[in-house]
């Protein structure tokens, strides 16, 4: 049986209007059903941040635990002369650097200075060759030279001046682990 | 010669080095102020300073022309910040009275020890003078080439040890 052209074009004008109109249904339908009509409570809880850690602290960690690595160095090289004679020296810088850092905590907070030494130093390996533990020790100086660094630009002006001598003392340290 | 008004000037045309920062840091205190001028007397004592041991410490020269060198750039650097906001840096003088007598190359390594002792403590207080964050950047650095300068000269000199605990906290 053959159709039409008109007929096939009335039948196809009725379908496109037909889905035109459920479309237009579903779309109520589901305005109808929006989620954002519903009467549901929204309830937000927001945690509240720990306090921030203060820098000092950090860099009085990183300080404590450069100066066990530069133990566990001297021990490694101890056959080395020359190489416990350039790392000694050093190791009394970052001592003396401990210990300011520690009294600037008291000074600050009322804290004991041993309150920022709670157990054992790490066990600590380094490399017996003396090259390579200098190396190593030079990396240590050179990663407190930016946290050091960091530090000056916000704190108090004593806390400035301390945290700038003692990245300064780091470059020249730099300088002598080669 | 470098523009100082503005914090998006060229590189100093006149550098053969890379040129240090020399822009402005924006509002400084006079606190810091009177600070860097003393910075800059410290730098000026050091350049005149090199130019007289030179002439007792022909084993250093090269050396003592990158020190020299160094002084001279971050005089400029710290002068531009001051003229930036409108102060006058401290100008050089005639001559300066160094507090060994330089007659050979023992006198003269004693001699750069000390001026770059003093570069240190100039240094180190003008961070401890100022809140601006990028002034304190710039007397870092200064302070931190002036204490490596330090530990150059002390080792040459046989000092022992070479470096100090806290650059520019060191008594005069």
């Amino acid at each position: 049986m053959v159709r039409s052209p008109a007929a096939a074009s009335a039948r196809a004008i009725s379908r496109r209007t037909l889905l035109v109109g459920f479309g237009a249904t579903a779309g109520w339908a589901l305005t109808g059903c929006s989620i954002f009509s519903g009467t549901a409570t929204t309830r937000t809880v927001t945690a509240e941040a720990p306090p921030p850690v203060d820098p000092l602290v950090t860099l009085i960690a990183t300080t404590r635990l450069h100066l066990a690595r530069i133990d566990a160095a001297l021990t490694a090289i101890a056959a080395d002369p020359a190489g416990v004679a350039i790392l000694t020296p050093v190791r009394a810088d970052r001592a003396a650097h401990l210990e300011a850092l520690r009294a600037e905590l008291a000074r600050t907070d009322g804290a004991p200075s041993s309150s920022s030494t709670p157990g054992a130093d790490p066990q600590l390996t380094m490399p017996a060759d003396p090259t390579a533990a200098l190396t190593e020790i030079r990396a240590d100086a050179e990663n407190a030279q930016l946290q050091f660094t960091d530090g000056v630009s916000a704190t108090g002006r004593y806390r400035a001046a301390l945290f700038a001598s003692i990245a300064a003392c780091l470059a020249t340290h730099r300088s002598v682990l080669v | 010669m470098t523009t100082p008004t503005s914090g998006a000037t060229p590189a100093d045309p006149t550098g053969a080095a890379p040129a240090p920062a020399t822009a402005s840091v924006g509002a400084i205190e006079e606190s810091a102020v009177q600070a860097i001028q003393v910075g800059i007397q410290a730098a000026h004592a050091a350049v005149w300073t090199y130019g007289l041991i030179s002439a007792y410490d022909r084993d250093d020269i090269d050396l003592i022309k990158t020190n020299r060198f160094a002084n001279e750039q971050i005089r400029d650097s710290a002068s531009d910040v001051l003229k930036a906001v409108g102060v006058d840096p401290a100008r050089t003088e005639a001559a300066y009275q160094v507090p060994v007598a330089v007659g050979d190359r023992a006198s003269a390594l004693q001699v750069a020890i000390l001026i770059e002792r003093d570069c240190t403590n100039a240094w180190r207080a003008v961070v401890g003078a100022t809140d601006n964050y990028q002034l304190r950047r710039l007397a870092l650095t200064a302070l931190s080439d002036a204490a490596v300068r330090l530990t150059q000269w002390r080792t040459l000199a046989g000092v022992a040890p070479a470096t100090v605990p806290f650059p520019g906290d060191e008594p005069v």
